[in-house]
Parts: C-alpha cells; sequence; structure tokens
C-alpha cells in the first residue's frame, strides 16, 4: 500500500477531501517526528510504540574494502508493534 | 528515551497546527492506524511517507525457553510487523552525530577513541603502503637534515642581534616578541630588557580594526599591531562592551585596537594610565571567573598606573589578591 493509496483508503472513509488529508497527514507525521526528536516515546492505540534508541559505536567489517572500521555513535527509530497489531497479524501470510 | 508522550498530547499538537477539530483528528489518527492494520493484510507492506515503511515478516517456527521457568518450548510460525524508518527520519533523527564519520581500523586493535574521516581512495596492497610510506619517511627525514646546519648559524645571528651595543635594528618590539609565554609568568620574571632606546622618530600608533579568525589570540594580535603582547588588556578594555569574557574571542567579529601617542617603549602618561585600567578590568573579569593568578594583573596595573587608577575601584578590589599583589618582584615590561 503506498502513501497515496493511504490518503485515498482515508478521504474514502473519513468522506473528506484528499487535499485535506495529505495535510493532515503531514502534520502528524512531522509531529510525531518532533516527539521522536525530543527523545519521547509515542504510542498509538492498536497500532504500537515509536522510541528512539541510542547505538554506541562498533566495530564493523567493510566486507568490499575487507576492512574493521570503527562506525560512529547513532540514535535509531524503533518501532514495537501492540498486543492488538501482533495477534492481528499473527496468521497472515502474504507474499511468502 | 526521556519519557513518554501520551495520545493525548499527539492529538492536542496535531489539532493546534492544523485548523481541523479535535474529533476530525481523532477520527484521522485512527483511521491511519486502520489503513496500515488493513494495508498489512492486503499487500503485507505500507509506505507512510515522512515516517517510514511497515512489512510483515514471516518468522518460522523455533524453539525457544520459558521466560520464567526456563523450559523449552516451541514457537510457532507466525507473521510480525517490520518497521523501517525513511531514511530522511534517520538522518533528521541524527543530525547532532553528522559530524560523526567513519574510521578504518587495521587488522590489530588500535585505540578506537577518535572517529576520523576516511580517505575516498581505495587502499592498495599492505606492502606496498608501507614501501611508500617507509620512502616518505626517509624522505621527510632528509629534508629536515638538510635545513639542521642552519640552525647554529641562526643561534649565532640571534646572539649577535641581541647583544650588539645601540643596534640599530634592536627595537623593543622584537624583544617581547620573541618572549612570547603566558602573561602571568613573564610579568613575575625581572627580565633586563626593560629598556632600550628607540631610534626611530617618535610616532604614535593608529586607531585600527581587526577582524577575529580561528586561532587569533588577544596576545597575538597585541604583538601584531604594538609589537608588544603585554597591551592585550588594553584592547579588551577597548572592546569590553562587547567582550564579556577576555578570553574569548568571537570569530567573525572586528574589534578596534586603540591608538597610542606613541610608540611602546616611550608610552605617554595617559596610555599607561588607559593600559592599567585595561589590567584592572581584567583583573575584574579573572576575579569572577575565580582564576588563580588574578592578582599579577592587579600588580601590573600599580605598576604601571600607580596607586591612583586603582582609587577608581576601591570597593571592588580583592583585600587579598592586593596582599598578594603586592608580594610581587620584578619589572612590567610595559614602558
Amino acid at each position: 500500500m503506498t502513501h497515496i493509496e493511504v490518503i485515498d483508503y482515508l478521504s474514502e472513509h473519513l468522506e473528506t477531501s484528499k487535499a485535506e488529508m495529505r495535510r493532515l497527514m503531514d502534520q502528524s507525521t512531522s509531529v510525531i517526528t518532533q516527539i521522536l526528536d525530543r527523545e519521547y516515546a509515542i504510542t498509538l492505540p492498536r497500532l504500537g510504540t515509536f522510541n528512539t534508541k541510542k547505538r554506541q559505536k562498533r566495530r564493523g567489517f567493510h566486507p568490499r574494502r575487507k576492512q574493521f572500521m570503527m562506525l560512529p555513535q547513532r540514535r535509531v527509530v524503533s518501532f514495537r508493534a501492540g498486543t492488538s497489531l501482533r495477534n492481528h497479524v499473527k496468521n497472515m501470510r502474504v507474499g511468502k | 528515551m526521556i519519557g513518554r508522550m501520551t495520545y493525548a498530547d499527539l492529538l492536542q499538537t496535531v489539532t493546534e497546527k492544523t485548523d481541523a477539530s479535535k474529533k476530525q483528528v481523532l477520527e484521522f489518527m485512527r483511521g491511519i492506524v486502520d489503513a496500515i492494520r488493513y494495508g498489512l493484510e492486503r499487500d503485507g507492506r505500507v509506505v507512510i511517507r515522512g515516517l517510514g515503511r511497515f512489512e510483515l515478516r514471516w518468522q518460522e517456527s523455533r524453539l525457544g525457553r520459558h521466560p520464567v521457568t526456563g523450559e523449552e518450548i516451541e514457537i510457532p510460525a507466525h507473521s510480525h510487523v517490520h518497521f523501517k524508518p525513511e531514511s530522511g527520519l534517520r538522518k533528521f533523527i541524527n543530525r547532532k552525530y553528522s559530524h560523526l564519520k567513519l574510521k578504518i581500523l587495521s587488522e590489530q586493535n588500535e585505540d578506537d577513541s577518535q572517529v576520523i574521516r576516511i580517505e575516498p581512495i581505495p587502499v592498495p596492497e599492505e606492502r606496498e603502503q608501507r614501501e611508500s610510506s617507509a620512502d616518505e619517511e626517509s624522505r621527510h627525514r632528509k629534508r629536515t637534515m638538510r635545513w639542521l646546519w642552519l640552525i647554529p648559524i641562526l643561534v649565532v645571528i640571534i646572539f649577535l642581534i641581541w647583544f650588539w651595543p645601540k643596534s640599530p635594528d634592536g627595537s623593543p618590539e622584537t624583544d617581547t616578541n620573541s618572549e612570547s609565554a603566558v602573561p602571568q609568568t613573564v610579568e613575575k620574571q625581572s627580565t633586563p630588557t626593560d629598556e632600550k632606546p628607540d631610534t626611530e622618530p617618535f610616532e604614535g600608533i593608529p586607531r585600527r580594526t581587526h577582524q577575529i579568525r580561528a586561532g587569533d589570540r588577544l596576545w597575538e594580535i597585541s604583538t601584531r599591531y604594538y609589537g608588544n603582547a603585554y597591551l592585550w588588556p588594553y584592547i579588551h578594555r577597548e572592546n569590553a562592551a562587547s567582550m564579556q569574557d577576555p578570553d574569548m574571542l568571537e570569530i567573525g567579529k572586528t574589534i578596534a585596537i586603540p591608538p597610542l601617542a606613541r610608540r611602546p617603549g616611550q608610552l605617554s602618561a595617559t596610555d599607561k594610565i588607559n593600559i592599567a585600567d585595561g589590567y584592572l578590568k581584567v583583573y575584574l573579569a579573572y576575579q569572577q571567573k575565580n582564576k588563580t593568578m588574578r592578582h599579577t594583573y592587579l600588580w601590573v596595573a600599580k605598576q604601571t598606573g600607580g596607586e591612583a587608577v586603582l582609587e577608581e575601584y576601591t570597593g571592588q578590589i580583592d583585600e587579598e589578591d592586593m596582599i598578594r599583589a603586592s608580594a610581587l618582584k620584578g619589572n612590567v615590561m610595559i614602558h
């Protein structure tokens, strides 16, 4: 399902214009991004929790250069599906 | 993670940012969740621009352990949701680490305290590299050896200039230059270069401006414009309004270089008083920073400007500093 399909789905189900949905979509993703950027976690009911975690610098191997290198520290976004979503998808088997 | 944002907070923030009502936003957020659930069911993958991609992944059954009892159990095959954040989101979250780069490690574990840039050139075979670096090293050594014979000659020349009686080249500017060190320590030294007649005609130093570049120090700026590093508090005094901390310079800012009626070596009385005032200003700044060597500035101010200068600041001078300052001996390099 692409982004456009999501917008279409929303405007169909909520009976609002696509432009309005696109605006709301942009705003809500940017708000979620801001929340994550401030190192807060956010849980959407029936979906799951978005969070950020710190990754320490670590030694990695560059397979093409055949060299070990130090990968710098970074932050990653994590998503953990909630119980409802986990049970929902448990028995789905799409495309393998 | 610092904390958790509640769903209500999220709805509130989105409502404030758009003209939609609270109810509309709530319905919309529920709609997104529904869309994701529906999309996962239909295609097994949903893309939300600005966030990332939700994907179904199949997990074959495997053996695991019960977290409490420790007994071996079979985890049945199932699907789970995998979320891959968009590269824009990843970059945004990591923008404060964006200056960090990969660092190549040799086979042995080297110290990994610093992270540096990689050269974009693919590295040739190890043997070649070692040879080339050895070559370069020997070349470098030869280069330095070529210049070594100059050093004794230079030393002789410097000695000649230093001890030449009434040499016209030995102006006081060069004397102070060669003695670059921390001001505090030099002020305490009793150096014999206290006076040398300047043969140049009497001429002051005009007002100038200086734009601060990276690596600039007041000490060096003073040497450059006055030929005497010890006059740096005078520059600081002129710019005191825009320069709170005498130890900090703002790159790109233009500072004023105040004029002198006569060159250092024959400073006029008013200039001396102003310089002493500059030293007092630095003393007061260092008093606030609680610097240990602050009393030396008090001492220099007293030596150059006399007791009268100190009277202006009677309330602000610490008595203990005054006692420590009066115990100092030596010559001041401001004439």
